[in-house]
């Protein structure tokens, strides 16, 4: 069963009660929440993904984002994010109810889950090749990665790259977009489809607002794919499309410093790191122009061989 | 990090795993720290050179001036000095003793 075949209030009490356990492969999550914001929001953004009414279900994370039953519901209403009993985050302002649901599930799934190597990386698959695209906030990288949805592109993840140290594979966890200030008009002009949760302002990263993962991106969440090409994407206002290669060394330093547990996993994430990067080609990227980037990429992972096709001629 | 007066041999630690060669650069990872290393084409040549066997400063550095385009280096016996000073403290080399 599906979130939206849920009516509404049903969901909304489930929510306010026991909680909903959502299948966001490749983590169970139970969420509960008594506010309004974010069961109609989750009800928009999760509207595709597998409840699970039974509950024999394991759970990786129990979070519960709350208001307070103090005075702060009324004054300043303030929004609590806790996991698993314990509450990581200091209160933050009720509006930020859904960033912040968003917020405490990467922390949860950044601090535990350790049998993958996680990269902060937004990273999307086309016939079976995954591009992964690693940069700093404000980079342009989430945009990027909503641009090559909204053609076609599989989305793996907008946040975090998960590589599966047994076959170095693309491990998918497909989620909302995030997308943050200019970006958020930018992409609805872009892709005027798209489903866009609520817009929360004045965050610490200033207004956010998600965008509903595509249907097929969730049904297909099990499906592995190739690490192909590492991009570091940068807008630039006006600029033309630029690709530069990078060398593939100095691209796993970066991958390092950007990943979340590189440190935990030591000899074994090195290994893991370099050979993922040995096996991708790697560039620099500067656009300002979403259509002529797209239309490159599209090109360029088409040229990437096949890993079979790359083992037959070694 | 200052080099012993007693002109040691330095070999390889034992650095299975530790390496990685991407294209003609190599990283090295330091356990203890975590960190990766970017090992340049000089230091790439020492290594070279101390994994065939243990040799002295003297030695590695006779050794890089025979065998190595130095144009690039300047001041090439501090530059390997230095590189033998890092690669010491991150223990990828240790004294032949």
């Amino acid at each position: 069963m599906k979130v939206s075949d849920l009516p509404y209030n049903e969901w909304a009490s489930l929510l306010a009660s026991s909680g909903a356990t959502i299948n966001t492969e490749p983590f169970t999550i139970n969420v509960s929440s008594n506010l309004s914001l974010v069961s109609e929001g989750l009800y928009l953004l999760y509207a595709d993904y597998e409840i699970f009414t039974e509950h024999d279900y394991f759970v990786d994370f129990y979070v519960t984002v709350k208001a307070p039953r103090s005075i702060r519901r009324w004054y300043r209403p303030k929004v609590f994010f806790s996991y698993d009993g314990s509450e990581p985050f200091k209160p933050l302002p009720q509006q930020q109810a859904l960033p912040v649901f968003e917020w405490g599930l990467n922390w949860c799934i950044a601090t535990s889950a350790h049998q993958y190597l996680m990269i902060h990386a937004a990273v999307v698959e086309k016939a079976g090749k995954a591009l992964i695209l690693p940069a700093p906030p404000g980079s342009g990288k989430s945009t990027l990665c909503a641009g090559l949805v909204s053609r076609g592109w599989r989305l793996l993840s907008d946040e975090m790259t998960l590589i599966d140290p047994i076959n170095g594979q693309i491990v998918p966890a497909p989620r909302p977009i995030s997308l943050k200030n200019e970006s958020i008009p930018v992409i609805k002009t872009f892709a005027p489809d798209f489903v866009f949760g609520p817009e929360s302002d004045e965050t610490h990263k200033g207004r956010v607002s998600h965008i509903r993962p595509p249907e097929s991106s969730i049904i297909r969440a099990h499906e592995t794919a190739d690490a192909s090409i590492i991009l570091f994407p940068k807008y630039v206002a006006g600029s033309a499309t630029q690709f530069e290669s990078r060398s593939r060394a100095r691209t796993a330093i970066e991958l390092a410093e950007n990943a979340f547990n590189f440190n935990i996993l030591g000899k074994e994430g090195f290994g893991l790191l370099t050979s993922t990067v040995a096996n991708c080609d790697c560039y620099s990227l500067e656009y300002s122009d979403l259509d002529e980037v797209i239309t490159r990429l599209d090109h360029l992972i088409c040229k990437v061989p096949d890993v079979e096709q790359v083992t037959a001629n070694a | 990090m200052v080099l012993p007066d007693h002109k040691p041999a330095f070999r390889l630690s034992d650095y299975d795993g530790l390496f990685s060669v991407l294209d003609d650069e190599i990283l090295v990872y330091q356990p203890s720290s975590g960190s990766i290393r970017l090992v340049d084409e000089l230091g790439l040549e020492l290594l070279n050179l101390l994994q065939k066997s243990p040799q002295s400063i003297e030695q590695l550095i006779a050794a890089i001036k025979t065998n190595f385009n130095t144009s690039s280096v300047e001041n090439l016996d501090a530059a390997i000095l230095n590189t033998i000073s890092q690669f010491q403290a991150i223990d990828i080399i240790e004294p032949d003793v």
